[in-house]
């Protein structure tokens, strides 16, 4: 197992945002985690990510405890997006992607020659070559989000953590986006993303792992996690699911 | 990427040009021949005095001093992504003046020379151990609103200092130190601050990494390995060393430290990384610039040196809130 996460508790005074929660996820795996809003998915992706310790719990990374890693140790091995991630100086797309590098680089000193070919690697990747000079602050959301997974993966990371990639995407964006970070699952490395689009998380995710109330509803194979009940359970909706794999999509009829 | 190396060394060439005229500008208007002829001669001459005596320390002194300025404003304005960051910031400057005035206020001042400068030290030191206690836990927003509440304490303070002033000479006293000015500083300011100015600077430099990760949010920064925790110690004690002790000797400067990053940053693509050097350098050029034209205006008594830059400062602000009500949306 790559990562591995044992009756995890958060507590924020008398209420538990995370309340005895336990995932295995292993090398090839993209998991989508799905659940209202509050029901803890980015609290468990900040733990998962080691960026925040739980009240009790142990995560194990690469059969080590996460809390023995050293920060960039950790940072070479794992990429983490927050939700809008935000660029605050008019850097270049160039830079923004080379901030990528951070944990790889020494305190003073510049960018090998190496580096400078992975640089131009992810730009190319994230179909940025375009935007390359354009001030970071000038992109449109989706550009943005796209130069934002470009820094995720420049280090090339085993594991890939974000959080809601593809919220304000328009389809087409949220489409690439889905399939760049399935094409990562394929390559051999772990990719945990939240996400509130069921229809593109059944379509291109391996595994859905369903929260609700800072528990884990349902964890599985998207086939038989990704059902009406589990909505009901955790969304309070009522849905109709229709298809299945690359043509089906889930469509919500009312509460 | 963007070509910026040249910057640096163009800013170095100007700066030593204008050390060199400030040697030579001032109440007496030296020849450089006369120099170049008196470094020859082995008795020492009134104009070789003017030189090494006054001129030097005081043209190092602004070096430094601007040097500090522009630096740690580079480095706050990076630490908390505010353009309007200053030095002053975390109430390190109105800690270092609150200080300098008790020691003037107590006269302690009269009685050896540098009580002032090291009563402000301690001041400095006092007032960033204080926003960084009060801050501790918070964040970088917890560590502003502290440095605000600290200077602010500080300001009540220097006005209670100024109001039960014993008499109207020592308020004269405080209120003139306040203003800021390198006249009649000695190579004994310029080695008292030195040591200071130079492991404050250092600790400063190193932030350059942690800076270009927070370009993309302290979450952000957290996750690409960044010790946050380090990187604020760094920011405070390296302020509260280099600005503390720059305040002690000058009095508050304002402005060099706000300007010399706003300048640079446009010239580097906003790299933060890239603007602490040239802004440092920047610092030290418009700081020697503000006293020679100290010791050129000659109306009444001499015009000090926190007088020039605030006069010269301020309207750039006012150009800093049109390019921003321009700029963003």
């Amino acid at each position: 197992m790559m990562l591995l996460a044992e009756n995890i508790c958060v507590r924020r005074g008398a209420r538990a945002i995370l309340d005895a929660v336990s995932l295995e996820a292993g090398a090839g795996e993209f998991i989508a985690i799905v659940g209202a809003n509050g029901a803890g998915k980015s609290t468990l992706l900040s733990i998962l990510a080691g960026l925040l310790q739980p009240d009790s719990g142990r995560i194990v990374f690469k059969d080590r405890p996460l809390s023995q890693f050293e920060g960039s140790a950790l940072a070479r091995l794992r990429a983490y997006l927050p939700q809008n991630p935000r660029c605050e100086w008019p850097i270049s797309v160039e830079r923004l992607v080379a901030l990528g590098l951070t944990p790889t680089l020494p305190t003073f000193g510049g960018f090998s020659a190496a580096d400078d070919a992975r640089i131009a690697r992810a730009i190319e990747t994230g179909d940025l070559a375009d935007h390359r000079h354009q001030e970071a602050t000038s992109l449109s959301g989706g550009e943005l989000a796209r130069a934002m997974l470009a820094r995720a993966y420049v280090g090339d990371p085993e594991a890939l953590i974000v959080d809601e990639p593809i919220a304000g995407l328009d389809p087409r964006h949220a489409l690439d986006a889905m399939r760049r970070l399935k094409s990562f699952a394929n390559e051999g490395k772990l990719v945990i993303a939240a996400l509130h689009d069921l229809t593109l998380a059944a379509r291109y995710t391996t595994r859905v792992v369903a929260m609700r109330a800072g528990r884990i509803e349902s964890d599985g194979p998207v086939a038989s996690t990704m059902t009406t009940g589990m909505i009901r359970r955790v969304f309070d909706v009522e849905a109709r699911i229709v298809g299945s794999g690359e043509g089906g999509y889930v469509d919500f009829i009312g509460n | 990427m963007t070509r910026s190396g040249w910057i640096t060394p163009v800013l170095l060439a100007l700066l030593a040009l204008l050390i060199a005229i400030s040697l030579l500008i001032g109440r007496v208007w030296l020849d450089p021949r006369a120099i170049v002829h008196e470094a020859f001669s082995p008795a020492p001459q009134v104009a070789g005095l003017i030189v090494t005596e006054l001129r030097l320390p005081r043209t190092l002194l602004a070096c430094l001093v601007g040097a500090t300025l522009g630096l740690s404003g580079a480095v706050l304005q990076g630490f908390t992504r505010n353009p309007l960051a200053e030095p002053g910031l975390l109430g390190v400057s109105a800690g270092a003046s609150l200080g300098a005035v008790i020691a003037i206020y107590f006269g302690m001042a009269s009685l050896f020379e540098f009580t002032a400068p090291i009563m402000g030290l301690a001041g400095a030191l006092g007032a960033s151990a204080l926003t960084f206690a009060l801050g501790r836990n918070g964040g970088t927003l917890a560590l502003i609103l502290a440095g605000a509440a600290v200077s602010g304490l500080a300001a009540a303070l220097i006005s209670v200092a100024l109001n039960l002033a014993p008499n109207p000479y020592a308020a004269y006293e405080i209120m003139t130190w306040l203003l800021g000015s390198l006249s009649d500083r000695s190579w004994n300011h310029v080695w008292l601050i030195l040591p200071f100015v130079i492991v404050g600077c250092t600790m400063l430099l190193y932030t350059a990494k942690g800076l270009d990760a927070l370009s993309l949010g302290e979450v952000q920064a957290q996750s690409l390995g960044i010790d946050l925790k380090r990187l604020r110690v760094l920011v405070v004690l390296g302020t509260a060393l280099s600005v503390g002790a720059s305040t002690s000797v000058t009095g508050a400067i304002g402005f060099v430290g706000l300007v010399a990053p706003h300048l640079i940053r446009p010239l580097v693509g906003a790299h933060p990384r890239k603007i602490l050097v040239p802004a440092a350098a920047l610092g030290a050029l418009l700081l020697l610039l503000a006293d020679i034209a100290t010791r050129l205006i000659r109306i009444g008594p001499e015009i000090k040196l926190g007088v020039i830059t605030s006069l010269v400062g301020t309207p750039f602000f006012f150009w800093l809130v049109v390019r921003l009500r321009r700029t963003s949306p």
